[in-house]
């Protein structure tokens, strides 16, 4: 057999031990939660899209006639210009642990794992979305994301949006609008597509009905009693990154009607005087459940949590009353910077009032501060929201980990201590 | 013409083999039993009675195993480990490919031999201090599904997705699997998953030795057709199994060793 030949096979040999371990942790992360009878039916539709990944992912993202898809990275890049090309986006953040071993090949050892985890699944052809797309987008959002770009180059065509840090700044409005009429040129480019005024237009409406589907989901989600779970919360959310934005609007639109349902027959899915938590930090993506499965195997309930996989993602809304194509493209890079409350930005401001209004919103006991070992935007303002939170009077858990298993046993002693005090505050 | 035997008694089952200069000519596998020591002459005898031979025939006799000391009638002992490497190796070299790396699972341990290119023992892993991921956990699953052991192989491979199994420990693991049953989960995507925790942990043996790519799988479960293809995924590479007979490699190998004891004394 030749060198290459026998590479190859290696290769494949290794793809299909992580698709195993992959299938196997999907099994382990769903079974449970289907189990659930107090389960909202319509999980289902979700259940379905992360069920794919068993089998290689060849069914996780199917794309429409003739559309190509572009696989984005964080939530800075703006969809609905892909969309207006006829494209699909696919959003890449993975939460995998079972591609980190080969990611490591590629990053130092503090790099955090979420993009050791995508780099993995960009090296081995695993889920084969990764492998389908004519073009990655990658905002230069974190160090990480930076020098990803750069390695990342070796398996796909990379386009790098840089971001200005400083987002209030006139300057930095003008910079980033720059960045994305690059963006847009780019992805014109890469479809061929023209994007007109009113393929934009039609683009611009189609997420906002997705982000009007969000608003609502999230309104039912502050029902007391919760009708749905946390888990069941990202799930959804996390179902966006491969779901055509009408399908997934179609999906969450019909579980909305159920949950108002359930409200109305008080069907609830925690038990009476669960702790409620909010979790925010580093982002999760699935199948890291890993903290959310800890919370709510031990009764307490995820009411809200601030994530840029889940609840900060379709938040922020397009104001689209500008005729031009160039007015339209200003409106939706304007969506992206400055509600971002994402911590690569140098103020932490929006963020603190952020956590502070869905403290309120969901009535929530205590915050669970979620560090992914190596996420060091994340981990540099954990002293600023643990300042913040103790002037509030809300207990805050801080926990720094990975996607290994390993230490699953300690967490859930310290998330079962932080589950007592929170319901021994209430006296 | 001499003859040389290899005695191997394990904790689950006793395997003797038997060799001219040249050749194996025969093998037996039984049940260790309580008496060890009567237990190896009764199969010994049941080998020399086929092959119509007697014990004043063989020239040397060469004990291995945890029970090795016991067999008094023996000429010399030697350890598994390096038993297990001589019959590797053999078999190795009978099937025209090198051994790198040795995985073997016993009825209580299970370890992992790393050689180099002149066969020398380099490192080895062994996890002889409980059950987990031993042929002793393959029988304690058997039972449990209520299956004979020997299916567990063809079963497993039948398994869309394997269930994924946290505890090698026989006595967690079967908690584990209890309350897998009670959840209705199907037979063949337990017993998957348990080959695959097995897989992990011994993987995970096999990076600590620093195992290369060329392995060679004996031991009893060797038998088992699911966990082979564990294995197989879990270290991403090919591995072989001889052929009908992976019980009995490091019986093999005491004999190998008993004939070139006297090989090199009648040089």
């Amino acid at each position: 057999m030749s060198e290459a030949a026998k590479q190859l096979t290696k290769r494949e040999r290794l793809a299909n031990k992580v698709k195993i371990n992959l299938a196997m942790s999907v099994r382990e992360v769903l079974d449970p939660i289907k189990e659930e009878s107090s389960r909202p039916r319509r999980m289902a539709y979700f259940d379905r899209i992360f069920e794919t990944f068993a089998h290689g992912g060849e069914a996780t993202v199917i794309p429409r006639k003739g559309e190509k898809i572009i696989g984005t990275y964080c939530l800075f890049v703006p969809e609905e210009l892909i969309y207006a090309a006829g494209a699909r986006p696919v959003r890449l953040c993975s939460g995998a642990y079972e591609s980190v071993e080969i990611g490591e090949d590629y990053l130092p050892e503090v790099a955090c794992p979420m993009v050791k985890s995508e780099l993995g699944f960009a090296a081995l052809p695993v889920l084969s979305f990764f492998h389908q797309c004519e073009l990655v987008v990658m905002p230069a959002s974190c160090d990480w994301k930076v020098k990803m770009a750069e390695i990342l180059k070796r398996f796909a065509p990379v386009h790098l949006m840089d971001m200005p840090r400083v987002k209030e700044e006139e300057s930095s409005r003008i910079f980033w609008f720059e960045e994305v009429k690059r963006f847009k040129r780019q992805v014109e480019k890469t479809t061929g597509v023209r994007i007109t005024r009113r393929r934009l237009k039609q683009a611009i409406r189609m997420i906002q009905r997705a982000q009007a589907a969000f608003h609502r989901f999230h309104r039912l989600r502050k029902a007391e009693p919760p009708v749905i779970s946390g888990r069941d919360a990202l799930e959804v959310m996390n179902a966006y990154f491969y779901d055509h934005a009408e399908d997934w609007t179609e999906a969450v639109t019909r579980l909305n009607d159920e949950l108002e349902t359930r409200i109305r027959d008080q069907r609830q899915v925690a038990k009476r005087g669960a702790a409620r938590i909010m979790l925010t930090g580093s982002p999760m993506v699935f199948p890291n459940w890993k903290v959310p499965s800890i919370i709510e195997e031990l009764d307490g309930v995820l009411v809200a949590d601030e994530f840029c996989t889940s609840n900060r993602y379709l938040n922020d809304m397009v104001a689209v009353d500008e005729g031009t194509v160039s007015g339209m493209v200003q409106a939706v890079a304007e969506r992206y910077l400055l509600p971002s409350t994402c911590p690569i930005f140098s103020n932490t401001i929006d963020r603190q009032d952020r956590l502070l209004q869905l403290i309120d919103d969901y009535r929530v006991e205590g915050v669970i501060y979620h560090i992914l070992k190596g996420c060091h935007p994340y981990d540099v303002e954990t002293k600023i929201i643990e300042q913040l939170m103790e002037r509030r009077g809300i207990p805050m858990l801080k926990i720094e980990t990975d996607y290994s298993p390993q230490d699953v046993e300690q967490l859930r002693t310290r998330i079962e201590a932080f589950q007592e005090t929170l319901k021994g505050r209430r006296g | 013409m001499s003859y040389y035997v290899g005695i191997d008694i394990g904790s689950a089952t006793t395997k003797v083999a038997l060799m001219n200069d040249e050749e194996i000519l025969g093998h037996k596998v039984v049940l260790t039993g309580v008496h060890c020591e009567e237990t190896a002459l009764e199969a010994l005898d049941a080998l020399l009675q086929q092959l119509s031979l007697t014990f004043d025939d063989m020239s040397c006799v060469t004990s291995t195993g945890y029970g090795r000391r016991l067999v008094k009638f023996a000429n010399s002992t030697i350890s598994e480990i390096s038993a297990n490497v001589k019959g590797a190796l053999w078999y190795g070299a009978n099937s025209g490919g090198q051994v790198r790396t040795i995985i073997n699972i016993g009825g209580q341990d299970s370890k992992v031999i790393a050689v180099d290119d002149q066969g020398v023992t380099k490192n080895f892993a062994m996890n002889d201090k409980c059950a987990a991921g031993t042929g002793r956990f393959l029988e304690t699953l058997a039972r449990i599904l209520e299956i004979n052991v020997t299916d567990l192989g063809p079963i497993s491979l039948e398994a869309d997705v394997p269930i994924r199994i946290n505890s090698t420990c026989a006595v967690f693991a079967e908690s584990e699997i209890i309350s897998l049953i009670a959840r209705k989960k199907q037979k063949s995507e337990i017993i998957a998953g348990a080959h695959y925790a097995i897989a992990k942990r011994l993987s995970r043996m096999a990076k600590r030795v620093g195992a290369a790519d060329q392995i060679f799988f004996d031991g009893g479960p060797a038998l088992n057709s699911g966990l082979i293809k564990a294995l197989e995924d879990e270290l991403a590479t090919d591995i072989y199994v001889p052929p009908s007979v992976p019980q009995v490699t490091t019986a093999v190998g005491a004999a190998l060793i008993a004939r070139d004891e006297r090989q090199k004394e009648r040089a």
